[in-house]
């Protein structure tokens, strides 16, 4: 039984990895009552705020399980989502409204994220990206969207945007970024 | 080289690759790759976070959908009762009676029984429990087995089923085989017994050619 259900939660996972939505939804769906339930119940959260924290859980989950960080969960898929809710919720207590940095979670894949440079960098490109990128044309957004996150290849991006090769996805895609990398790399206090 | 990165951007290296590629990097090649990542992590959450809350708002609608069905079906409930309280779904025992099986005769005492021979025995025996799922796994092994599908409604029948019968029965009427009279005549009743007296009628006005079924089909029709 146990090991049926291993096997099963590894199905999915491997399922989130390869970006299948049907399994995202079929997840969303299954831990949603419990979790908003568990965290009225334990945290007198307001259903709102509820139904905020079990959206970042499951993002969390989502991203980590695309990323390959988690394929192999020694407990259960729930275990380790209220794992990361639990975490959310005492991390809003903590600092209300503050941006949580994530960087320290890739670390053990990126190890050179771990120097300060680079995780300063790394964490002030993912804020200028969430400032940015809407702002950015509707090529732009394509590109990076399925650079980053369909992990495609320049060629394959090349034959989906209809570009001549893959050289011109290149430049396209260092086009789109330059602006952000402009803001990432403006020091500190010259942004306020 | 910009084709490893990408691929190191992407997560795509092994494990080895990856570090190798780490231990090789220029600080350039670093805060490059800082910088990608960061854009990358933004990017994968935001989408992320975005079908999140469309899979919510799907949930809601659904939820609409679920609540408007169950008050359409509360109205319909209402709207029958007075037909259930005048008690024509006694008319189904009045009419029902099982059907024999001449489709296939068990030879008892073989030494082995195929799953045919273990499912038409079950019906024989009165075992409908037993006999759904073996004609189930024939249908699974051949999916045109027509008079497996009209015993399995026929079993269905006997355990009170209605619904799922009728499900069977159609495959059965489609498939305009020698069990198309029975089974439109099956489904009748099993309407009748549901409650449904009008899909009831349907079903009992394309029997009124009917050899075996066109003189009962009549008489029920006028009482219901």
């Amino acid at each position: 039984m146990r090991i049926a259900f291993i096997k099963r939660e590894q199905e999915l996972l491997e399922r989130i990895r390869s970006g299948d939505e049907k399994a995202m939804e079929h997840i969303y769906n299954k831990y949603r009552e419990e979790f908003v339930g568990w965290s009225k119940d334990k945290y007198s959260a307001k259903h709102e705020d509820a139904l905020d924290h079990y959206q970042d859980a499951i993002t969390i989950l989502f991203e980590k399980a695309m990323n390959g960080r988690l394929t192999e969960i020694e407990s259960s898929l729930k275990t380790y989502l209220f794992g990361i809710g639990k975490n959310r919720i005492k991390q809003q207590f903590q600092k209300e409204g503050t941006r949580a940095s994530h960087h320290t979670d890739v670390e053990e894949h990126y190890q050179f994220l771990a120097s300060q440079e680079s995780a300063s960098m790394y964490d002030s490109a993912a804020e200028a990206t969430s400032k940015l990128f809407n702002s950015l044309s509707d090529q732009c957004k394509r590109i990076l969207n399925l650079f980053y996150f369909d992990k495609k290849s320049m060629s394959e991006i090349a034959e989906v945007m209809g570009f001549k090769s893959e050289a011109v996805s290149r430049t396209t895609k260092k086009r789109c970024l330059e602006k952000i990398r402009e803001q990432a790399t403006k020091e500190p206090e010259n942004v306020r | 080289m910009s084709d490893k990165l990408d691929k190191y951007i992407q997560g795509k290296l092994s494990e080895e690759d990856r570090q190798s590629f780490e231990s090789q990097m220029s600080p350039e090649e670093r805060e490059d790759a800082a910088f990608e990542l960061g854009v990358k992590s933004e990017i994968e959450r935001d989408v992320l976070r975005a079908k999140v809350s469309e899979f919510e708002s799907r949930r809601s609608t659904g939820l609409i959908r679920r609540y408007i069905g169950i008050a359409a079906s509360v109205i319909l409930i209402a709207s029958f009762s007075y037909v259930i309280l005048s008690d024509k779904s006694d008319l189904y025992d009045q009419y029902y009676s099982g059907y024999a099986n001449f489709e296939h005769t068990v030879v008892r005492g073989e030494m082995s029984e195929s799953l045919k021979d273990q499912a038409y025995r079950a019906y024989d025996l009165g075992q409908f429990e037993l006999s759904v799922s073996i004609f189930q796994d024939l249908i699974a092994k051949d999916p045109a087995n027509i008079p497996a599908h009209f015993f399995r409604g026929m079993s269905l029948m006997e355990i009170g089923k209605f619904e799922e019968a009728i499900n069977s029965f159609e495959v059965v009427v489609r498939a305009d085989s020698e069990y198309k009279e029975a089974a439109l005549w099956y489904s009748a009743l099993g309407f009748v017994k549901i409650g449904n007296q009008a899909k009831a009628r349907i079903f009992l006005n394309q029997l009124i050619d009917s050899e075996e079924y066109a003189g009962k089909a009549d008489t029920l029709r006028k009482e219901l």
